[in-house]
This record gives C-alpha cells, structure tokens and sequence, in this order.
C-alpha cells in the first residue's frame, strides 16, 4: 500500500538548513529517533503510535517523489551519500534523503535463511535472534510495505538467463522467487536513484506517513546528529541530549539508526566507554556486478535489462557464501564496468548493449580485520578481508563464469580493475590462479552492518537483547549495527522487523515504569 | 567551489581519449557540461570528493601521459594509481553513457557509420 505525506503531514517537517521552530530545542521529545532509514523509520511510527512524542532527525534533505525524475544525470549524486573505506579500499554506499536508504535500495524483500539465525544465536547468545520468534516483527512489516512475489510469468530473457545458469551449475532447486516491496512496479531498472512514479515501497509512502498520522511525530531534516550529552545516573550513563549540527535536541529516550557509520559514529563521539566497545566485527557484505556478452539480443531498445529481478539465486549462500541476481543494466554503469578497455573496444562493447546481460553478486563476508573508528572525527571503517571472503569472491567469479558461458555467453566481464579475459572455460581457470584482494576488484557496499551487535552479555555484544546499549540507560540501536555478523541476504526486512521489535519491548518497558507521551 | 579551468581542459582532454571521435562526433554531448549538471544537484560532501578526485587525477596525470592517464596509469604497479585513474574515467564515462542522447549510439549503432 502506498501512502502518501499529505500537505497536513509537511507541516511537521522541517529543514535544519531553514531555521527550524524553536519548540524543537524547547520541548523534552519523549524519544528522539536518529536516521529515517528502514531502521529508523518503523521505531518512529511504532513509538509515535504508542503515544509517545517523536523527534526523528535525519542528515539529507525532504525529495517529494514529485521532485525525483530519472535522469541519471540529476540523481546520480543527489539522495545518496559514499565513503571510501580506509585506504580507499572499497566504496561503501547509504542513503542521505529522508527516507535513508529505502529511497535508494532496489525493493528486495528477503529473509536470512535459518542457517544464519542459527549462527546469530550462537554468537549473540540470544535464543530467541531466530525467524519464529521474530516473524509477527516481519509479518507486521510486510503488511505495511506491500511485499509482493514476483510471478514467474514476467520472466524476461535476462532473469531466464538466471534461471538457467542454475541448471548449469547442477542447482535448480538453489533458485527462489524474489519478493519486493512494490505491487506495481513498472521496471524502470532505476530503483537506485529513486522511483519518480512513487511505485516502490520506501519509508517515506509507508511508515513515515503512518507516524506522522498520529500528529506525534516531528521531523527535522538536513541535521546530522553529531553525539549524546550524557549524565551519570544510578544505572550507568544517561543521555539527555543530542548534538545535532547546531541544535541541542533534548528527549527521555534516544534511537540511534542511521545506519553503521552514523550509528557507531555518534556512539564513539559520545564517549559513553573508554575505550569504546562499539565499532568491531563490522561486515561489507559487498556487491558487484558481472557482465555477459550473447549473441542474440537480450533486451530490445526502451527495455530495462533484468527488471523486475524474478528470481535469487542463493543455492550457494550457505556453502559458497554468495548469492546473485538478474541485474538491471544502464549504459553508464556498463560504461564503467568496463572501462578496462581500450577506447575502440570499449565503443564496440558498448554498441553491443543490447546483447549484455548481468547478474549482481553478493558476498557474505567475515572480515579479518574490520572495525570504524574516528578519522578527523568522522567515523571511518577500517577493514582487511578474510582469506574465506576472497576465497567467496573467486568461487562467485568461476561459478557465474562457467555458468554465464554454458548458457550462451560470448564474453564474461569480472568487476575488477584488470579483469582477465575469459571467453571459454578454458579461461576460467586463470580466475582460480590469479592473486586476488579487495584492493584490486571493483565491489562496493550498501549492506554494511555490525558494530553494536546484540549479545545476551557484554563479551557478546554492544547492545542487550532489545537494542539497549550497555552502560547507558536510554540509548536504543535500531539499525543493521545489530547483526553479529552480516546477514547473507538484502537486510532491510530484518532492519525493520528488529526495529519493530525494540520499539515495542521499548515502550512496554518505559510505560512500565513511567508514564510518557499525550496518551 | 567549481572546477578550475585546468580542471575543466583535463576533463575534456581525457573525455577525448576514453570516447572514440565518431561516437562523440555522432552525438551533442557534453561530457564536462554534465559533469557541472551532477555537481550542481550533489550534496556539498560529494562535490568535495570530486574535486579531490580530478585535482589529484591532474596532477598525477603529468607521470602517466597527461589525458592517456586512464590507460597508461592502468599499468601502474601502484594499486592506488590503477584505483585513481578508474575513478576518473569512470566520472568521465558516466558524464557521456548517463546523457540520455548517448543512447542513440546503443539503440541505434548505424549513427556512427
């Protein structure tokens, strides 16, 4: 279902950037929501709904679907925010608009399989981190964010392409029907630089507007929350403020969910530990897109390649560590996957965009060495792959190599900065021998998690069981900073339903003990 | 903050080396034009980087050829240069791909005969 921010609705959102109304620093909110991501966006709706006066703060700017078009030359560098890892390792990608990532992200609904609940339970300690007990979080969800199965029946050449590299690779049965957040799309492709028809499901036509109904919900725009002002109370620290830009935002409880930069950022800025805890076992779960040339034409000029993406491929997520997709394919992301090339090749490649097909792979990585701190105080992660990860990535490269080349390829393009050739099987052992590292591969991330995980006990997370971070009384997490290691799969469901989930057990706690709120 | 006019001649130069005369020829884009178009809609954090990333591309053009950078710097035994030189021309390859008058070149391939 999409909802709509009404004229009503805009009168409770302001911009940092134009004097906001002095109420904002006058007023002790009831919670203060940091992020108006996927994570941010359903603890405001859930605590708004609660009765509770809600101020949410977000550091990008308010972009009505009215002000979205899909030039990729007025979008490209207008919702999103990128930083480069230390050493400029890798890109790491997130939202910066009201909305977070949910404006940015391509509307794929997942669940983590039970695998990884099982290895989230066993390192957090916490029994029930596990698919039942959360599923009244993601059934609530779900409702609101119209999460719809793809019908086989839309099958376009670049998803069939999908479904038989799945045959080539012996694992039919690894093929799932993708389900998104959307009951109407039309297959742009675009998603990543926000849906200008207003079809996609995101926070900003779903669980904003739920909150801002209430009337309990205020929302300040273009703030970048900086850190808490914290006192010591009975109970460990207590915060009172945030520091948000020039305004001091005072509330009884505060959600911290912009994500794991933002989040851990604020957290280490706030010197609530020395040393802080906060930071450590930080995951990419990096994507990257590989390119097949065919000699029939995969897609027809005006056509989206690959949208909307039918299937997932995850048969290998357990075992292999990755998983893929059909790719939406643009001219320009083309352009620069293979921009390797000399300029001739490179124009030949490029006239032969109607015969390309791409898959979108991802890695469920577990760093060597990952971990944010502050560099000039702005949070920065430092991470050094693994040697499972590189092995993940270089099976991703063969697997999808031999199966891209039994299905028909002419020519596979491996997202690196000096891709080898491979135009026959033969080709795809020189994969297996190259040396390989992060530094070298063109991957990027916009599923990065971790740095406060939930942990029964302090030697197993930041944050307790309800997102409480240890040592203070009233600072909540409710972002992927929680997951103990990364989820394997497109996090935003999970984001939400863990959300959902503390905001709730928040509430039943504060009502418990005090009363908050109109109601 | 805007691009120098160094900035602006490397820019170009390099746009003339990534994208052959006949596409460019065949087709009114403005590689550096879009550039400016991206710039004026990005957040004041991105511009920054961009900045960053063509000042530093210039000047380390001077040991990689000048406007061949992208291919010479490709050889490098520096990692970061390699890294350096993708970024730019991949700037430059998005500024031509993402207009959407580009696209005439894929649809219909004959407009560079």
């Amino acid at each position: 279902m999409i909802r709509e921010i009404t004229d009503t609705h805009r009168g409770h959102i302001h911009s940092a950037a134009s004097s906001p109304p002095a109420a904002i620093e006058s007023v002790v909110w009831d919670a203060c929501v940091v992020g108006s991501g996927p994570g941010g966006a359903v603890a405001a709706a859930t605590l708004a709904e609660a009765g509770w006066r809600v101020m949410l703060i977000e550091r990008g700017a308010f972009r009505p679907p009215a002000d979205m078009n899909f030039q990729l030359l007025d979008m490209a560098m207008r919702l999103g925010r990128l930083e480069l890892t230390r050493g400029a390792r890798t890109t790491l990608h997130s939202g910066s608009v009201l909305g977070g990532g949910s404006v940015l992200y391509g509307a794929v609904a997942m669940r983590p399989p039970s695998f990884v609940f099982d290895e989230w339970a066993t390192q957090s300690g916490i029994a029930m981190l596990n698919d039942v007990a959360l599923a009244p979080y993601y059934d609530h969800v779900g409702r609101h964010m119209s999460v719809t199965r793809q019908a086989p029946r839309l099958e376009n050449r670049a998803n069939a392409i999908v479904r038989e590299m799945a045959d080539a690779l012996g694992c039919p049965d690894g093929l799932e029907i993708a389900a998104r957040y959307t009951a109407g799309c039309r297959g742009t492709g675009l998603c990543t630089i926000g849906c200008g028809f207003d079809l996609k499901g995101t926070m900003v036509n779903s669980f904003l507007p739920i909150a801002l109904d209430t009337g309990n919900l205020t929302v300040l725009t273009d703030c970048e929350a900086l850190a808490l002002e914290t006192s010591e109370s009975g109970a460990g620290r207590r915060a009172t403020a945030v520091h948000a830009g020039s305004l001091r935002i005072r509330a009884r409880y505060f959600v911290l969910a912009a994500g794991p930069l933002p989040t851990n950022g604020v957290l280490m800025r706030s010197r609530l530990h020395r040393p802080s805890p906060a930071g450590h076992c930080v995951s990419l779960q990096p994507h990257g897109l590989i390119y097949a040339l065919f000699d029939e034409p995969v897609t027809t000029p005006g056509e989206a390649n690959g949208v909307p993406a039918i299937y997932n491929f995850t048969g290998m997520l357990q075992q292999r560590r990755y998983y893929w997709f059909a790719s939406s394919l643009h001219p320009a992301t083309l352009a620069t996957y293979t921009a390797h090339l000399p300029a001739d090749e490179h124009q030949r490649v490029m006239s032969r965009f109607h015969y390309m097909s791409a898959v979108t792979i991802t890695i469920r990585d577990a760093p060597a060495k990952s971990r944010i701190g502050l560099h000039r105080d702005a949070p920065e992660l430092d991470f050094e792959e693994s040697c499972g990860d590189i092995d993940a990535v270089r099976r991703c490269f063969v697997d999808a190599s031999r199966a891209l080349l039994a299905v028909g390829a002419r020519r596979v393009f491996l997202p690196m900065l000096q891709p080898p050739r491979v135009e026959q099987p033969d080709d795809v052992s020189t994969i297996e021998r190259m040396p390989m590292s992060y530094d070298r591969l063109l991957l990027y991330s916009d599923h990065t998690s971790g740095g406060c995980a939930l942990g029964a006990r302090p030697d197993r997370g930041v944050t307790d069981a309800y997102g409480r971070v240890r040592g203070t009384e009233n600072v909540h997490v409710a972002d992927s900073s929680l997951f103990p290691s990364a989820c394997g799969v497109a996090p935003s469901w999970t984001i939400m339903a863990l959300s959902r989930m503390i905001a709730l057990n928040l509430v039943a706690s504060a009502n418990s003990t005090r009363p908050l709120g109109r109601s | 903050m805007a691009l120098s006019t160094a900035d602006r001649r490397f820019l170009a130069d390099l746009s003339s080396t990534l994208i052959p005369m006949s596409a460019r020829a065949a087709v009114d884009v403005d590689v550096v034009a879009n550039i400016d178009r991206m710039l004026g809609r990005a957040n004041a954090r991105h511009r920054s980087n961009v900045f960053r990333l063509v000042r530093w591309s210039r000047r380390i053009s001077m040991f990689y050829g000048g406007a061949s950078m992208p291919s010479r710097a490709a050889g490098s035994r520096l990692v970061a240069v390699q890294k350096l030189a993708r970024a730019i021309a991949s700037l430059c390859l998005v500024a031509f791909w993402a207009d959407d008058r580009a696209r005439m070149l894929i649809d219909d391939p004959r407009v560079i005969r």
